[in-house]
């Protein structure tokens, strides 16, 4: 089975918070959280006759994440990292995305991301990267298991559980997962290392610049504002417990009308 | 060219325009994490230094004891008062700036300013609401890419003020060195309200003595006659040196000589790491494994200890769900673990390799470690080494409840490189006839792993003391000290008086009254109170 697992390298937002609701750029960053629910599950996926490749697109600092995903049992990675990709939105991104597919590695059994990226927020690339490629996606996973060749989903949809079985070719898009953090070791640090990274430009995967980066995207993000919360807060000073829930209970059943 | 004089300012005294706090408000302010308990009449809130100047100004005036406080993140008790007020520096808290000089960048920060806003500012580039203290001093420090404060005491909530009082070190001081080398300036207010502002580097002891300058009002502030310990780290005593720096009187006094008012601090270029945890069977392994690092060329920055016990209380907790819940299980357990940060940089595989074979002679192995590039995920080794203090400030709190006057009781205690081994078989022997529970963890790159007594009642407590004395002793004569970052407060005091001679003592006390004449600055802190 070959598993192709796309992942993304976010600005680390649990150390440096946003910006007036901006991210933050020149931070450290780090390997996008549910790209790593996608990682976690790919590497419990694949058996010993498997490979799970690992696919991000970035700048150079981006081969960071990918050598996250050697450690952690990743067998090879591609960085599509060239200039030209450079201010991609979510459709040039999944266009470039399947080109490299298409191009490299089009004897994939599943793709594997997570569902959206902690800077954007968008989370279309999954289901652009799958109607690109014409292949079947569930997308919001918690969890999958395998069966054979044959792969089961499950996502919570509407307050009930939706499970899903998918034959090969196929995408799944991680919303959550296991929280076990995995660390890895000096020597899957030092495996990583060895492993085969190739970096990717435009021209190895013959697209035309017009289809990807700035050039290629039809959405620019012209500003980000903050909403604030408008309902004022009440503040209550009372001598007792039971007076004192009296009063939120009325507080509470007011503001409900 | 150089001068000994140091040039007195003053701000006009007005206490009224100081936030006052009384009656049960100053409750808040009478404990630090010591947990040793003390009492004041009155707390003032300051926000600028004449505030300083004024409530030191009437608290001179009127005979006042004043207790400096800012985070109270202090383990020795240097911020609990001992009646009179309480001076709290809490809203002096901004990051003013950033300038540059030859040496390179440095940072003007306020003294309640935290080591973790510095961090949070280097490392996400956020220097829109700072100053160019020097022009162009951002917009070439951006250019120049990320730089960092390389102090790095465990506790990042506490202030830059107190760091520099205390002369804190870190973990990365066996690489760095402790604040004290990293200062550039300091404003100082003294106990009348008058205001040093000390630039290293420009004023100097001549004849072993300092003139102190202003208001018509000139005189000779005599330095000590003995030589600071400077073979080990060592945050006990006034620092004295022949021909010293003025600056280097005031960082580590503990705030008895002045309240620091504003410091610069120098930063350096940052470069990745690749953080590093090994876990060996036993704590004699990981001992070994740790001088073998020491011996490595362009070695690690920084080399922790965490003892078999250490990690035996991580994993209870983590069973409990208390704590590192999310933590995956160790890789060798029961075992010690070693941290280490090396650089990533050409020779990184190589040297993994080498560390790789030691780790093997040592029944451990490459298998055996956990590592980390991306700074998330070396935050979390952090914090990871910094919930042993936490867990132990946790169970002492617990136990004052049934005991109220037990606080913490652990060591500080740094010796020379040569002597290590002897100490650390020291502690051994005295835990082990001391029958009491301890963790050990800490700084062994400096030969100064902390030993925290997990005292469970009254009995114990005095065991306690009695072995932390005799450990304290033990240091003292292989050359180290034993209160190497912490400070002396007024929990360690006893144990200036094992490292100082009494004619070296009085040297100090008269040093203090030279600078404070009614004894109000911090009385009881690192010197017996003359009041």
């Amino acid at each position: 089975m070959k598993i192709l697992l796309m992942v993304k390298q976010v600005p680390d937002l649990s150390a440096s918070g946003m910006d007036d609701g901006k991210v933050p750029r020149g931070g450290p960053s780090v390997l996008n959280p549910q790209c790593e629910y996608a990682l976690d599950a790919a590497i419990a996926l694949k058996g010993e006759e498997d490979e799970v490749i690992a696919v991000s697109m970035g700048p150079p600092s981006a081969s960071g994440s990918l050598l996250r995903c050697l450690e952690l049992g990743a067998d090879r990675a591609y960085h599509l990292c060239d200039p030209d990709f450079a201010g991609s939105d979510v459709w040039a991104t999944a266009k470039t995305l399947a080109r490299l597919i298409i191009e490299k590695e089009s004897d994939f059994d599943y793709i594997l991301c997570g569902q959206r990226a902690a800077d954007g927020e968008t989370g279309q690339v999954p289901s652009m990267l799958a109607e690109l490629l014409g292949i079947p996606q569930v997308s919001g996973c918690h969890r999958i298991i395998r069966e054979l060749a044959f792969l089961h989903a499950w996502r919570g949809m509407s307050g009930r559980i939706e499970r899903f079985e998918l034959g090969p070719k196929a995408l799944i898009a991680m919303e959550t997962g296991c929280n076990v953090h995995r660390l890895p070791s000096m020597e899957d640090f030092l495996a990583a290392k060895r492993k085969e990274l190739t970096v990717i430009s435009r021209k190895d995967i013959s697209l035309e610049k017009s289809d990807c980066g700035l050039m290629g995207s039809h959405t620019v993000v012209k500003g980000v504002h903050v909403l604030t919360e408008s309902r004022e807060g009440i503040k209550l000073h009372l001598d007792d417990t039971s007076s004192a829930v009296d009063a939120v209970y009325e507080a509470v059943r007011r503001r409900d009308k | 060219m150089t001068r000994s004089r140091l040039v007195r300012e003053r701000h006009e005294p007005d206490i009224s325009r100081v936030k006052a706090l009384d009656g049960n408000a100053v409750n808040a302010y009478l404990q630090d994490e010591s947990k040793l308990t003390g009492s004041a009449d009155m707390v003032f809130i300051t926000s600028d230094e004449a505030g300083i100047s004024s409530v030191l100004y009437h608290a001179t005036a009127g005979n006042v004891p004043v207790t400096i406080s800012a985070r109270r993140t202090g383990v020795v008790g240097g911020a609990v008062p001992v009646g009179g007020w309480v001076l709290s520096l809490e809203e002096m808290d901004r990051v003013v700036g950033i300038g540059e000089d030859d040496v390179g960048f440095y940072m003007q920060v306020e003294p309640n300013v935290t080591l973790r806003q510095i961090d949070d500012i280097l490392r996400n580039g956020r220097y829109r609401d700072l100053e160019e203290i020097t022009p162009g001093a951002i917009s070439r420090l951006k250019k120049m890419g990320r730089h960092l404060y390389p102090v790095d005491p465990t506790e990042s909530n506490a202030s830059l003020g107190a760091n520099a009082a205390c002369n804190s070190s870190g973990s990365r001081s066996y690489r760095h060195g402790p604040t004290r080398d990293w200062v550039r300036r300091l404003r100082v207010v003294l106990a009348d309200g008058s205001v040093l502002d000390i630039r290293r580097g420009e004023v100097f002891a001549k004849n072993g003595a300092f003139i102190l300058d202003g208001e018509g009002d000139e005189r000779m502030i005599e330095t000590l006659s003995y030589e600071f310990n400077r073979e080990v780290k060592n945050s006990a005593g006034i620092f004295s040196a022949d021909g010293m720096d003025a600056i280097d009187l005031f960082i580590g006094s503990e705030g008895i000589l002045g309240v620091v008012s504003l410091l610069e601090i120098r930063l350096i270029p940052w470069r990745p790491m690749l953080s590093c945890m090994a876990f060996v069977p036993d704590d004699e392994g990981a001992l070994r494994f740790i001088d073998h690092l020491k011996g490595l060329d362009d070695g690690p920055e920084l080399i922790e200890f965490i003892d078999r016990n250490g990690i035996e209380m991580i994993e209870c907790e983590r069973k409990e769900g208390h704590l590192f819940s999310n933590m995956p299980e160790f890789p060798l357990f029961p075992a010690a673990a070693v941290m280490f940060d090396i650089p990533v940089d050409d020779s990184l595989e190589m040297l993994i390799e080498e560390i790789g074979s030691v780790l093997k002679s040592e029944g451990s192995g490459l298998d055996r470690t956990w590592c980390a590039h991306e700074e998330r995920e070396r935050e979390r080794f952090r914090s990871f080494r910094h919930a042993i203090p936490e867990a132990v400030f946790s169970y002492i709190a617990s136990r004052k409840l049934q005991y109220p006057d037990m606080h913490k009781m652990g060591t500080d205690i740094s010796v020379p490189e040569s002597s290590s081994s002897e100490m650390m078989k020291c502690y051994r022997d005295m835990v082990d006839s001391s029958g009491l529970r301890t963790v050990m963890f800490g700084h062994m790159g400096d030969n100064h792993p902390h030993l925290e007594l997990l005292i469970q009642d009254m009995d114990d407590y005095e065991k306690a003391e009695r072995l932390c004395h005799d450990l304290a002793e033990k240091a003292i004569g292989l050359g180290g000290c034993p209160s190497a970052e912490h400070g002396i407060g007024r929990l360690k005091r006893r144990y200036l008086g094992m490292m100082y001679d009494e004619t070296q003592i009085q040297d100090m006390v008269r040093l203090k009254k030279q600078l404070d004449e009614k004894w109000v600055l911090n009385p009881g802190v690192l010197l017996e109170s003359m009041r």
